[in-house]
């Protein structure tokens, strides 16, 4: 085997092992949560440019679907709660929906007690 | 992330703290009683581990899609958890289903091709191995933590600089058409499609080569020195 063979082989052993590795199938439940790759300064200055109240603004409907990004995959969730998990698109009816802003309105009044108790 | 201060006790019946996250068997008994609240607890004690997931899957991507992509599936986990019927198990399985879908999506977005069978690369993959005294080492070392092996390659690679991330990602999506053509021409085209400006073979063949380079020198730095050949 010539060097440069040799070099060629190690190349594409190199590809091989990286390609390997970083298309590894995982299932979405079973991550492993303690080998998640670690945040750098920079990204976690990104995460905590949502700020302290993004859940709070969320659960108002303060924040909106991104809107170039609208779904282009709309698979079933498979292995989030298994077949049942189609029960979840069912529609809201009218009783629900106000059931739901109420507890909304707690949860923002019991979220905003906290943010000022934190401050 | 804001600590967490023990207020859905009410519901987990234990005092959560930041060094002690609610399990996933307690976040389904908060999102079974109040799924506003399960998705606040989630993000409370999770969020940051949602964002790993996505640093994970969404790599050649920048933060400013990550955190996108971070938006939309706490919305859509929202949505869902307010729905009649909602199945409140697994609520983590769930946000990471909802997070790969995103990611899916976003990388389409921007023009990457990505091929999502893992089974597709194996005979490329035993191809590759075939012959190299580099690919006999790590094949049969007994002493090679793989899970930490692939933490360590996927923070690494977040750091390379835009153009190499790019032919990186395209390439390791891709890897499969590559070898079935045993050429570098298709890789420029797709990363061209990407940057959307005209990539040639030799600078996507370098750029590669390069980020390959840097990869190695830093997973040597860390400790997994079975790069050396004699």
């Amino acid at each position: 085997m010539t060097d440069r063979s040799k070099q060629e082989r190690d190349q594409r052993a190199l590809d091989a092992l990286f390609v390997s590795q970083l298309r590894r199938h995982e299932r979405c439940d079973e991550v492993d949560v303690d080998h998640l790759p670690k945040l750098t300064k920079e990204e976690k200055e990104a995460l905590e440019s949502l700020g302290p109240d993004f859940i709070g603004r969320l659960l108002a409907g303060n924040v909106q679907p991104i809107r170039d990004d609208s779904p282009v995959e709309n698979e079933e969730l498979l292995c989030a709660g298994g077949m049942s998990y189609g029960m979840n698109r069912a529609d809201i009816d009218e009783g629900t929906a106000e059931e739901i802003e109420r507890k909304r309105n707690e949860i923002i009044e019991k979220h905003n007690k906290k943010v000022e108790q934190n401050e | 992330m804001p600590a967490a201060t023990g207020w859905f006790d009410q519901y987990a019946g234990v005092a959560m703290t930041a060094h002690n996250p609610v399990s996933e068997a307690e976040l389904e008994a908060v999102f079974e009683n109040d799924p506003d609240f399960g998705v606040e607890a989630l993000f409370e004690d999770y969020g940051e581990t949602v964002f790993r997931y996505i640093k994970k899957h969404g790599w050649g991507l920048q933060h400013a899609d990550w955190l996108d992509v971070l938006q939309q599936t706490m919305l859509e986990l929202t949505v869902k958890a307010r729905s009649p019927g909602f199945d409140h198990r697994k609520p983590l399985s769930i946000v990471f289903t909802i997070a790969s879908r995103r990611i899916k999506d976003k990388l389409r977005r921007k023009k990457h091709q990505p091929n999502s069978d893992p089974d597709a690369i194996l005979d490329y993959v035993a191809k590759d191995y075939a012959g190299s005294e580099f690919a006999m080492k790590w094949k049969y070392a007994d002493n090679i933590h793989w899970e930490d092996f692939r933490q360590a390659l996927h923070e690494i690679i977040a750091t390379l600089p835009g153009k190499q991330l790019i032919v990186a990602r395209v390439f390791v999506d891709n890897y499969e058409d590559f070898r079935e053509r045993d050429t570098y021409g298709p890789l420029a085209e797709l990363v061209s499609k990407v940057t959307g400006e005209a990539e040639t073979v030799a600078g996507v063949k370098s750029a590669w080569h390069e980020a390959k380079a840097k990869i190695v020198r830093e997973l040597t730095r860390r400790g997994f020195n079975f790069f050396e050949t004699e």
